[in-house]
């Protein structure tokens, strides 16, 4: 677990602390979204596709929405789905990594099998599959998103206690009597943490990838809920008349993207030391 | 192993594999909450034609027969049904667009290699120097940028303002050459994300190789520079490139169904997307299918082609 070394370490990852915070001011900016938004994200108030002035920061849309305010609003879409769906994710996939590594033999043949075959489809081909069939809404895109990533999350998993498993204090524990959950959550589990971490961090920015490009295509949350995948969506059908629209979006989502990405490679370089850059 | 022997078992268990995926496509029809039928034509169809696609699609029979009948239907005659759109056979309409698709994902894939490995090269040359600084800005860039964005950033910049372009992709309606110049912007577009993965993967093994006994050999033996870097160093740091391209495939795939609906292409993607617009559930079940076919083809290839470029692990 976290040592004095590591928090030193911690500090000096540039790409950690830039990654976190990025984060944390997307999660600030959700949370008081109602303060920071100037006007109501869903009121059809203004005069539509404004060009961006001192009243409107990003313009308006085509229904004279204020850009700006849906933008800091979609926020609470991103951060919701990705920590949402990869949290069911991580609870699914978790024990489905642990048990098939753990006892191995058939358990883990047939656990492995279905690992394969959900893994056999593009993740994004795999959650359009399902939100089409459940019918396109946001808790679909969420539900199919976890679903996407429980297969990968276990596969990690089950990597991980794979090679935890032969050491020998679990051999010790094992020979001591020690129950199988009881070796698995308290040896197993706790090394092999430290690489689930910076996958989960990474999946988190692939779930707000893949929630915004189901948004984009109108499978994600619905009209009016401000999301930025279906602002870029909106945004590009008047690309030469109003290209505000989509712009601050894209690069809303490619920043939160980015913080993810730059918090898992952080972790991987503070919890990893045989990756350590010198 | 041999060669052989794991070219065979590897085909055996993609046959597996895709009768896991058949099986979940059967039910991904039966998940819908309703009458399919009824959701598929509307509230307003006529009992009629709901009775006819309940028969077709075998919605009557017990779900073991609809089972049967599904998987038999698809691995003998390849016929996942009827599009409801326009009565076609699901895999003719797919036929029509794969052409598109795969040409996106072939040039898509060849830009990435030459992009990631090129760049990779470049940054593990001149290690910690500016250039190096610019291409691990680009790596990081790469892989956050969602596809669909980047794709509608290049319309923005390379086809309405510098007028390079056409908005519009490639289509049925040009000649050979306007279409390869439509395909320019959507390859490069698919391509960047899988290239800065590639690239980030070729500069931490080049640099590992660099470091390694035979290089360093070569080296004082007096070996050119570039001799060193492009016979010793290469050859071996494309080993986990191999690899990476191939992890990263089904990514690909799924930035050509983005992209192929960002510029117009009437690809699988496109089939797809609009199969989903419309409810048309045999042509998503088929054109999901060809997707997956496709994922699974190429992990198969990767994995063959990584036993054949690393003899080490033959021997396990």
């Amino acid at each position: 677990m976290l040592k004095k070394e590591h928090l030193e370490i911690l500090m000096e990852s540039k790409l950690l602390i830039t990654g976190l915070a990025i984060l944390i001011s997307l999660i600030l900016i959700a949370i008081f979204a109602g303060y920071i938004a100037p006007y109501d994200p869903i009121a059809q108030d203004f005069r539509p596709k404004q060009p961006p002035s001192s009243e409107h920061l990003l313009g308006t849309d085509e229904l004279g929405r204020d850009v700006f305010s849906r933008l800091i609003y979609g926020s609470r879409i991103t951060l919701y789905v990705s920590f949402l769906s990869i949290g069911v994710a991580t609870l699914l996939g978790l024990p489905m990594g642990l048990i098939a590594g753990y006892y191995g033999g058939a358990v883990d043949k047939a656990i492995s099998f279905i690992i394969d075959i959900l893994l056999s489809f593009p993740a994004i081909i795999l959650t359009i599959l399902i939100t089409a069939m459940l019918g396109p809404n946001l808790t679909n895109a969420m539900l199919s998103i976890s679903v996407a990533f429980t297969p990968r999350i276990a596969r990690i998993v089950r990597g991980q206690v794979l090679s935890v498993k032969e050491e020998d204090y679990v051999v010790v524990s094992k020979a001591m009597g020690g129950k199988g959950w009881y070796i698995m959550l308290r040896h197993i589990l706790p090394n092999s943490i430290a690489p689930l971490l910076v996958q989960v961090t990474l999946a988190l920015g692939s779930a707000v990838i893949i929630e915004s490009s189901l948004a984009f295509l109108g499978l994600s949350a619905q009209p009016p809920t401000p999301s930025w995948g279906d602002m870029i969506n909106r945004g590009r059908r008047y690309i030469y008349t109003a290209p505000w629209m989509l712009t601050a979006p894209g690069i809303m989502i490619t920043i939160a993207v980015l913080g993810f990405n730059l918090l898992g490679d952080g972790l991987r370089d503070v919890l990893d030391p045989r990756l350590r850059r010198v | 192993m041999g060669l052989s022997t794991y070219v065979v078992k590897r085909i055996l268990l993609g046959a597996i594999t895709v009768f896991g995926v058949l099986t979940i496509l059967f039910f991904s029809i039966r998940m819908i909450p309703g009458d399919p039928a009824v959701i598929a034509l509307g509230d307003m169809a006529n009992p009629e034609d709901i009775a006819r696609l309940h028969k077709e699609w075998g919605l009557d029979l017990p779900l073991h027969e609809q089972y049967i009948r599904f998987m038999s239907n698809v691995l003998l005659h390849g016929d996942f049904g009827r599009s409801i759109t326009n009565d076609q056979p699901t895999m003719l309409r797919i036929m029509s667009r794969l052409p598109y698709t795969l040409t996106l994902a072939v040039l898509g894939t060849g830009l990435a290699i030459l992009i990631g490995v090129v760049s990779g090269t470049v940054a593990a040359i001149k290690r910690n120097s500016i250039i190096d600084y610019l291409i691990m800005v680009f790596i990081i860039l790469g892989f956050s940028v969602p596809v669909f964005y980047l794709g509608i950033l290049f319309i923005q910049f390379f086809s309405i303002y510098l007028k390079w372009f056409p908005v519009l992709g490639p289509g049925p309606n040009y000649p050979f050459w306007e279409n390869m110049r439509r395909f320019i912007l959507p390859s490069l577009a698919v391509a960047i994300g899988i290239g800065a993965v590639t690239a980030r993967m070729t500069r931490a093994s080049i640099l590992e190789v660099l470091h390694q006994d035979y290089v360093m050999v070569a080296r004082a033996k007096g070996a050119p520079g570039s001799r060193v870097i492009f016979y010793h160093a290469l050859k071996n740091a494309l080993i986990p490139v191999v690899t990476i391209v191939g992890l990263n495939f089904g990514a690909l795939l799924g930035g050509t169904v983005l992209i192929e609906y960002v510029f117009g292409i009437p690809g699988l993607g496109t089939l797809l997307v609009e199969a989903v617009f419309q409810r048309d559930y045999p042509q998503i079940q088929a054109s999901v299918f060809v997707f997956s076919i496709l994922f699974i083809s190429v992990n198969i290839l990767v994995d063959v082609l990584y036993h054949y470029l690393d003899p080490r692990i033959r021997l396990e």
